[in-house]
């Protein structure tokens, strides 16, 4: 019950698992992919133009800014800190600083520097207290407001615009037909995947998610790991801030509203176990096409934004609860 | 009665930060002692009371819900949608529907162990699309001729609307129940250690069920009330009620380990925070320097509250802290 943070998914991958439990792993594994596959056929079925090329390759790029965001959060949640509440201001300040420095005459290189590292050096900010015990949420809450209200006293609540824009190619280009966003997108999906499944670091990231006492008695600098998942995260916020930048020329304060309730949804939706110490990064990724996919089938419908929203909500909350009741029978 | 608040060092603690405050607030903002400038603090304080008493709830079991801003804008418009009819209809399935809700929300929670900031979390994300869905076009909107509400229920005397004092008469009698019923003890026990309640027969059922459901309730009623006040609630509405209320509990010095809090607290929680949001309205400073204020003050206490408890664990060295789901490792 409330006790279910106890118990140890690291005995998961100690063999001699029974049958019955392997069974139950298979079928976790592959609940996640059961609504997208009978949402994709239905829809390919029933509405026109949905299966075309163009159609799939527009799903794709619009869930690229939520799939960045959401793939950084996934290491936040794989290290045990569940989410991040402060995405959206993360975006919005580095999409400041980008557009503020390039404005005030510095390169673009060098803007694009300054508001990775300024992000980066806010996520170990959120990181370390988050480590010394913090509840992750409320901290990210209270960060993302305070940080908020700093970025809009400082730029004064004005709309900065790029004229002439350095990096529209980027934010709203295209390469044969994909656009750059998109292909960021599954670049940073492939990196992180390696990260997490082929190096050192990535694997004492699961492990500290899986059991943080186990990982520091065998000497995982568990405090350090969880710092670095929330610069990956605040990195990836700062990506999805120069990109959206670039695709629309601009830094507006209200730029990424919502930004932050999509990603939870699509950590959520994608099938990452919340509990910390399992899952994929790719599935964060996954999880926001599928948002996107929904609200992409429901707009071709003619259903009106509120009820999409609605539907995400519902849809993030059963694959939560169908996941921890599969979690608990399979003990 | 019972004064034994009085000697609780969390409750001096807030009187002494609330004074000091005050003074200089007074002292410095020209207009801050005014009749009309205390009206309108203590019935904000009733508001975010309100909302405070209610995440309060659920952090005392051990939980959090983060869902009360949603719940608050859906109940609004409930009641001002049915107001055409009757306002006592709305407010009533206003309440019974955020009742219902929070009992089912509590039910899951018991039942299958999921965690509760996630699950509402995502009732967050889909109670405001129903929120949305309900004011397609245009906000819900008090009835003309029902206006006397609003007038009524802003009216001062004194330092008192009739806002204010609904506001905290509900609270007193939150914090009554809290103290002198069996399910408000059990609530406390269950948040203190959950194992050692069961043990002793406590239904955990029963009590997530009451903390999730007094929670949507008291979002609730909070919604309609400043729905009243306005004579309007829209789908996009109440937004700030979460990190308003959660900061007001966490000032309150509810610890988010669950087992302890008092409505007092949070009281005193919610006029540290009006004194500061007054003091910015009136002083002329930019309005985004309440958000600031304010996630700075909900940071500062959660590393307040991490020292006290780091200097308590480690007087009592040894004994094990029982551990509550979102109290997450280190």
């Amino acid at each position: 019950m409330a006790d279910s943070k106890a118990d140890n998914p690291l005995s998961l991958g100690q063999g001699g698992a029974d049958e019955k439990s392997a069974e139950r792993k298979w079928l976790r594994d592959l609940a996640p992919f059961i609504p997208i596959v009978a949402l994709g056929v239905l829809a390919a079925l029933t509405i026109d133009g949905f299966g075309t090329a163009p159609n799939l390759i527009a799903i794709v790029q619009a869930s690229a800014i939520t799939g960045i965001a959401a793939i950084g959060v996934a290491a936040i949640t794989i290290c045990g800190k569940f989410v991040s509440l402060s995405i959206e201001q993360q975006a919005v300040t580095s999409a400041y600083v980008f557009a503020a420095l390039y404005s005030a005459g510095t390169p673009v290189a060098l803007a694009m520097l300054a508001a990775l590292l300024v992000s980066a050096l806010l996520g170990l900010i959120q990181g370390y207290l988050v480590s010394r015990g913090l509840n992750p949420i409320v901290t990210t809450l209270a960060f993302g407001s305070a940080l908020f209200g700093a970025v809009v006293l400082l730029a004064d609540n004005r709309t900065i615009t790029l004229n002439p824009n350095p990096i529209a190619w980027l934010g709203g280009g295209t390469t044969f037909g994909v656009p750059n966003q998109a292909i960021i997108f599954l670049i940073l999906v492939a990196i992180g995947s390696f990260l997490l499944s082929r190096t050192k670091i990535g694997r004492q990231l699961v492990l500290t998610g899986a059991n943080p006492e186990a990982a520091e008695l065998v000497g995982i600098p568990t405090k350090r790991i969880v710092m670095i998942a929330f610069v990956v995260a605040a990195l990836a916020a700062a990506i999805v801030g120069i990109l959206v930048v670039g695709q629309v020329s601009q830094a507006k304060s209200d730029m990424f509203r919502g930004l932050t309730i999509d990603v939870v949804a699509a950590v959520l939706v994608g099938g990452i176990a919340i509990q910390g110490g399992e899952g994929q990064l790719w599935r964060a990724g996954y999880g926001a096409i599928v948002l996107t996919m929904l609200s992409n089938v429901m707009l071709l419908l003619g259903v009106d934004a509120g009820a999409r929203e609605l539907l995400k909500g519902l849809l993030a909350g059963a694959v939560l609860i169908f996941m921890t009741i599969l979690r608990s029978r399979g003990r | 009665m019972n004064f034994s608040f009085l000697r609780d060092a969390n409750f001096q603690d807030r009187i002494a930060i609330g004074v000091l405050l005050f003074i200089g607030l007074s002292a410095t903002i020209p207009g801050f002692v005014s009749v009309p400038n205390a009206g309108s603090i203590i019935e904000n304080v009733g508001l975010i009371g309100l909302v405070g008493t209610g995440i309060m709830l659920t952090m005392v079991v051990g939980q959090l819900d983060l869902a009360v801003a949603s719940v608050a804008a859906v109940s609004a418009i409930i009641a001002l949608t049915l107001a055409g009819v009757s306002i006592a209809l709305g407010i009533v399935v206003a309440l019974a529907v955020a009742g219902v809700y929070g009992s089912l929300v509590g039910y899951i929670i018991d039942r299958t162990g999921v965690n509760s900031l996630v699950l509402t979390v995502c009732m967050l994300i889909g109670l405001r699309g129903l929120a949305l869905m309900m004011t397609p076009d245009r906000p819900a909107i008090l009835p003309f001729e029902m206006f006397w509400i609003s007038d009524a229920l802003v009216a001062q005397w004194g330092p008192f609307t009739l806002l204010g004092v609904i506001c905290l008469v509900i609270i007193g009698i939150v914090g009554l129940a809290m103290r002198q019923t069996r399910l408000g003890l059990s609530m406390y026990a269950v948040g203190g250690n959950v194992e050692r309640a069961r043990g002793s027969g406590i239904s955990t059922t029963r009590v997530y069920m009451a903390a999730f459901a007094g929670s949507a309730v008291l979002g609730a009623i909070a919604g309609i009330l400043a729905a009243l006040r306005s004579g309007s609630a829209s789908g996009l509405g109440f937004e700030n009620f979460l990190l308003a209320g959660i900061t007001v509990a966490v000032v309150g010095g509810v610890p988010l380990e669950g087992g302890r809090g008092t409505v007092i607290n949070v009281l005193l929680g919610a006029l540290i925070i009006r004194l500061i949001a007054s003091a910015v309205a009136l002083g002329g400073i930019p309005g985004s320097f309440e958000s600031i204020a304010v996630g700075g003050i909900l940071l500062a206490m959660l590393l307040l509250d991490y020292g006290l408890g780091r200097r308590r664990q480690a007087a009592t060295a040894g004994s094990k802290v029982a551990s509550s789901p979102i109290q997450t490792q280190q």
